[in-house]
């Protein structure tokens, strides 16, 4: 039996929500986890994994913008985020030095390696996407990249390999030798199973991500909502409320929904609307739905790529918040020029096999 | 310090040193513009027009042939 240390960031769920089924693989090869995270991220893991021990482990600052232009304040955001990091770097060497590790799990967190433990990271940003006009920092955000992710022994993509079914595109596309030795194409990771049963709603709205946006595009929708016909669910993503607030005979507005209960809306839903971020994104291609219509948060320019780029392989329909007609954009989202994302291997199947090609030669010696 | 920080920090003062002298330089084309055109001296504002549309023209054509070959 192995020791892992599983660290994903706390920027939105969606990097622990990937890491549950890796998590569940190690438990049931019988070794033993530790899950350094904090927030919403720590909560989550630990109510999903109650047998594993947990420990505070703070990470960077949000960036988050209330403008379109969120790339100005990320930038003055980069001294903090250094910061933070050096400070990751001392809370790691007090972890590591309680307990003793077999392998680093880092998803996302840019501090968490060691030079004696394995460790690998978990990420699905290999190259950022940045307005045109601003080239020279993405390619200098490549070669970061490279620098970075020489402290690993894997940098595991949660993605197809960049062929024509590569659902996050160019992002996923390695641009350094470093990046290309360590590279490994695990297919998509996430915690959402497909259900059998029927699928009795007809749309299902999933407001969620950084605040001010998310109310932005709640009130946004919530204007449009009585427009389309047929039964829909209104998920808020607000953990702040709780309860039903039943609307219409046709609608209904959950404030917050647990993933358990999420994951039954997705399942019943024929149609979804909701961000472009890359965890629905795997979320909607696990569940094989073929039917949805993208907002992406204005101003976070992988949402913005995303989008765009589905838009382009005739996969989704795409519309941004501020030029939305919900009515109109689902008649265009319905059309069958837009086909879903293609089959692709599904996480049961691509747990195993990151398990098997990858982990288990740090944990099984 | 740690190595990942300290090229963090250099990587960081780069980048804004970059910005910075951006900055200087539109500062200081546009104030030439300026008092050349104020001088009444419309070959220079004719010659640093078309520099700058060179210069621009040629930053986002290798930028879209980055694009282009994948490379960014």
């Amino acid at each position: 039996m192995a020791h892992v240390l599983v660290s994903p960031l706390n920027w939105g769920l969606g990097h622990a929500t990937r890491d549950i089924p890796v998590i569940k693989t190690l438990l049931d090869h019988h070794h033993e986890v530790t899950i350094a995270a904090c927030g919403n991220a720590r909560s989550v893991l630990e109510r999903e994994f109650p047998e594993c021990r947990s420990v505070d482990f703070p990470d960077y600052p949000v960036p988050y913008s209330a403008s379109r232009f969120f790339l100005p304040k990320f930038v003055a955001f980069f001294p903090l985020i250094l910061k933070a990091i050096s400070d990751e770097r001392k809370n790691l060497d007090l972890i590591l030095a309680k307990d003793p590790y077999d392998l680093i799990i880092s998803d996302n967190r840019l501090g968490v390696y060691a030079s004696k433990i394995p460790s690998v990271f978990i990420t699905h940003q290999l190259h950022y996407h940045l307005p045109l006009i601003f080239w020279p920092a993405e390619l200098f955000a490549v070669a970061m990249n490279g620098f970075q992710h020489e402290k690993y022994r894997h940098i595991i993509v949660p993605d197809n390999p960049p062929t024509q079914t590569a659902l996050a595109g160019k992002l996923s596309r390695p641009g350094t030798d470093a990046t290309k030795k360590r590279v490994y194409f695990s297919g998509i990771l996430t915690s959402t199973h497909k259900c059998d049963g029927e699928e009795d709603l007809d749309y299902l709205i999933m407001i969620s991500g950084p605040e001010p946006q998310r109310t932005r595009l709640e009130k946004i929708l919530l204007q449009q909502v009585h427009k389309i016909e047929g039964r829909c669910v209104i998920l808020l993503g607000s953990p702040g409320n709780s309860g039903t607030w039943k609307q219409s005979d046709t609608y209904s507005i959950i404030p917050y929904a647990s993933t358990r209960d999420k994951e039954g809306l997705m399942n019943r839903a024929k149609f979804i609307i909701c961000r472009s971020g890359y965890t629905s994104m795997m979320e909607i291609a696990e569940l094989g739905k073929r039917h949805a219509l993208f907002i992406p948060t204005p101003g976070q320019t992988e949402q913005e790529y995303l989008s765009w780029y589905y838009e382009k392989k005739g996969w989704f329909h795409s519309q941004s918040q501020y030029r939305l007609n919900l009515p109109v954009d689902i008649g265009l989202a319905q059309q069958p020029r837009y086909t879903g994302f293609p089959a692709i291997s599904k996480t049961k199947e691509n747990v195993k096999r990151l398990y098997d090609q990858v982990l288990a030669q740090y944990l099984e010696r | 310090m740690d190595d990942l920080v300290v090229t963090g920090v250099l990587g960081l003062t780069g980048l804004y040193l970059a910005a910075v002298i951006l900055l200087f330089a539109i500062y200081f084309f546009g104030r030439l513009m300026y008092i050349s055109l104020a001088a009444g001296d419309f070959g220079l504002v004719l010659r640093g027009s078309i520099a700058i549309l060179i210069a621009g023209s040629v930053y986002l054509a290798v930028g879209c042939w980055l694009r282009k070959t994948d490379q960014i």
